[in-house]
């Protein structure tokens, strides 16, 4: 097993994951490109199929993508949302969330004729954009949000929650958070004023 | 059924609940001299075991997103509080193991912490005295009844509370407001400052912004180290840092010898012999065995919050009391109140981009009472208080902010959102006999105590402060120069704000009230009632140090009466 096998087969061991930034670029995206091809056959997903774990990792990927610090893919991002869809949405969630991926990859087969992930890089992103712009109100009231919950839910909608959970995944993973972010957990003091 | 545990103790004082006003008693009461037992429902809390507030969001399972299936399934109304997460959760009841009852179109929240400490574990802080603007306002209105106390009575018990407890605050000499024994005030931050100049500019002293008074330690106080700014008090302190009883109150108690903690006692009933007329003792179960439980002692201080306190008396029906314990008056149980919030304004404040805060306050801003202070409003008696306060986002504003890419990644990575303001209400409720509770007929909790049917809404007065908030909420915004404001009303129920209160008032007469001005039944002379239950009126200010004050001028007053052979 070379460096690279070794770091591909203990991705998700999210502990070790910071050690990737050391590799020079080109060997990251191999290696994100790896752990995307691994991702697609995931065996250890319970609940994304294999073509939706594609959008999530793909759009995950485009949204953080891996540079000179780890992306989406490589924090997984797609393993995480996976686990919150097992375990921990309520059914009535998780079901708006697949149907959120699915009409992405509806709105994909429309206007490019192929899903999501088969589609060209500037037809992903050209897509994105225009889904991107469609974020939710910050603030609707009680009675829009039930409304809003009984609509079918769109491609832009689909978007939004998900782009909702990878943000979540990504930043409160432990390689974003501990290497990346380094908030103090002790701050000791606070100063209401300090140059940013 | 077996029979209860023999009582082979005798106290001279139990206190039931073991929380902000419970805790008070313990210390109050033990520290004159009388041998206490603190009963408290639920389990002991060990803070090197349970408290969590250092752990990061990578360390957890859902990484704080929670189990929402099982958060739904045992806490539905629990997890409507943002506080009960993914890391406190354990802090809040299980709704399954502790029902009530509300006619679905009528929702009331009741968030309980059953445990040693109650709710002082993850209550809000925040410490704000009453004045006579409120002890009078019943009077001056004909609402409810008239206060049997004016500040002067309470004034030096609130010295009393606060130099134990430690609260940090700004003196601002507002007669609306008054100030107390503060610690050195938690900073304003940039934008902060700049709004509070701008409001001085605007409406001079009328309307204006200090820091948040909040019971959490500037610097080290009666052995408690000061607050190290990791933020999240609602996960516990391991340096006790904020005020709880489990850090503070029940130490001192036990510190005397004369204490005795018994968790895990749910008390179902206070027990009551018709020849003396005198409150005897408590019925309780043993939440761990089911086993009943008797305990005596000359005075019985209920200290269960406002809703339990509440349930035991209705609970004790007796010959003389058919309705419930201490209950001549009818109006135990009646005059709910909570605090109307959940509305205001938000905006962005611009500017101040080259700086930002280092640290994580516990504490926000606050806006006292403008409204009916000098003038009368039109629309509505009463008045409310803001709390708010201004930050700028971390990289959360990524999950709605539009962008994708590196370059959306390294902003999020490495720099700021903007500065935004937020600012709320928190209004004074005010007493109606119709929001009330009542014993269920049939539906009981885990430990077979009658649950409550519970009855309350928001009346007209309520909703057009609700109103007026965001009206002046966005006005304040305005002047400081925010963009982008948005006023917002989330239509909260009753109950969420957690500050529930009124369910055995104090008064001057007993045919209209259940406790006198000491807080002491009027028809039971051995039995008081601290907690928020006392309650005549709600203010608009957070209600805890109230409480406090009033639970320790009411011990200083059994124990004098206990020594005269009064009691």
């Amino acid at each position: 097993m070379d460096r690279r096998e070794f770091l591909e087969a203990i991705a998700g061991i999210s502990a070790l994951v910071p050690g990737l930034s050391l590799l020079p670029g080109s060997d990251q995206q191999a290696f994100a490109q790896g752990v995307h091809a691994r991702a697609k056959a995931a065996t250890n997903l319970r609940t994304l199929s294999p073509q939706q774990d594609g959008t999530v990792t793909c759009i995950a990927e485009i949204l953080l993508p891996q540079t000179d610090t780890v992306g989406a893919t490589a924090v997984g991002v797609n393993r995480f949302i996976d686990l919150l869809l097992t375990e921990s949405m309520p059914e009535a969630y998780r079901h708006r969330f697949l149907e959120g991926l699915a009409a992405i990859d509806a709105r994909s087969q429309f206007l490019y004729g192929a899903p999501f992930t088969s589609v060209r890089k500037e037809e992903q992103e050209s897509l994105m954009r225009a889904l991107d712009v469609h974020l939710p109100e910050p603030h609707p009231t009680p009675a829009e949000a039930a409304a809003l919950a009984k609509e079918p839910i769109t491609a832009a909608g689909g978007f939004a929650l998900l782009k909702r959970l990878v943000v979540l995944a990504y930043f409160t993973s432990e390689p974003v958070a501990k290497e990346l972010i380094k908030a103090p957990i002790i701050p000791g003091r606070y100063d209401g004023c300090v140059p940013a | 059924m077996s029979p209860p545990e023999p009582s082979s103790l005798d106290f001279d004082a139990i206190v039931v609940g073991s929380g902000i006003s419970g805790g008070w008693a313990a210390k109050e009461l033990t520290e004159k001299g009388l041998r206490t037992l603190v009963l408290e429902a639920g389990p002991p809390i060990v803070p090197a075991r349970d408290y969590v507030e250092h752990v990061q969001a990578y360390s957890l399972p859902y990484r704080g997103y929670g189990n929402l299936r099982k958060l739904r399934d045992q806490q539905p109304i629990q997890s409507l509080t943002g506080s009960c997460n993914e890391w406190s959760s354990k802090f809040f009841v299980n709704d399954r193991e502790n029902p009530y009852h509300n006619d679905p179109d009528k929702p009331f929240a009741w968030i309980r912490g059953r445990h040693v400490g109650g709710r002082s574990i993850m209550w809000g802080r925040q410490v704000y005295r009453w004045s006579d603007l409120d002890f009078e306002a019943n009077a001056k209105e004909g609402l409810g009844v008239d206060w049997p106390l004016r500040y002067a009575d309470i004034a030096p018990w609130y010295s009393y509370v606060e130099k134990f407890i430690g609260v940090s605050g700004q003196a601002e000499g507002l007669a609306q407001l008054p100030d107390g024994e503060f610690l050195p005030p938690m900073q304003l931050n940039c934008a902060e400052l700049q709004v509070q100049e701008a409001m001085a500019r605007r409406w001079r002293r009328e309307r204006l912004l200090t820091i948040g008074r909040c019971a959490v330690l500037t610097r080290p106080h009666q052995g408690r180290a000061a607050c190290h700014y990791c933020g999240p008090c609602e996960r516990g302190c391991i340096t006790h840092s904020y005020f709880s009883s489990i850090g503070s109150t029940l130490p001192a108690a036990a510190a005397t010898g004369r204490l005795t903690l018994r968790p895990n006692s749910v008390v179902a009933q206070v027990m009551y012999d018709e020849r003396t007329d005198r409150a005897t003792g408590v019925r309780a179960v043993d939440a761990a065995t089911m086993q009943p439980l008797e305990f005596r002692s000359r005075l019985i201080f209920l200290c269960a919050s406002a809703l339990e306190s509440a349930r035991i008396l209705l609970n004790s029906k007796t010959a003389r009391f058919p309705t419930g314990l201490a209950n001549s008056s009818g109006e135990l149980g009646r005059n709910l109140m909570d605090h109307p919030f959940g509305a205001g304004a938000n905006g962005t404040l611009p500017g101040m981009e080259d700086r930002k805060t280092f640290g994580n306050r516990p504490n926000g801003v606050y806006v006292p009472r403008f409204r009916n202070v000098t003038d009368k409003h039109p629309q509505f008696v009463r008045g409310y208080g803001f709390q708010g306060g201004a930050a700028r986002r971390d990289w959360g504003r990524g999950a709605t902010t539009p962008g994708f890419g590196a370059q959306f990644k390294n902003a999020l990575l490495k720099s700021l959102g903007p500065w935004s303001l937020w600012l709320g209400g928190w209004g004074e409720c005010l007493p109606r006999p119709d929001n009330f509770v009542a014993l269920h007929p049939t539906l009981k909790d885990k430990w077979g105590v009658p649950a409550l049917h519970i009855q309350c809404t928001w009346g007209p007065n309520e909703l057009a402060i609700l109103k007026d908030v965001q009206v002046t909420a966005a006005e304040i915004l305005e002047a400081a120069g925010a963009k982008d404001i948005e006023t917002f009303n989330d239509e909260l129920p009753p109950g969420l704000c957690i500050h529930e209160m009124g369910t055995a008032r104090m008064g001057r007469d007993p045919k209209t009230s259940v406790l006198n001005g000491w807080n002491q039944s009027h028809d039971v002379p051995n039995l008081f009632v601290t907690d928020g239950a006392c309650m005549a009126s709600s203010g608009n200010q957070n209600p805890s140090i109230t409480y406090m004050a009033l639970t320790a001028r009411a011990c200083d007053h059994a124990v004098e009466q206990l020594k005269r052979r009064d009691l």
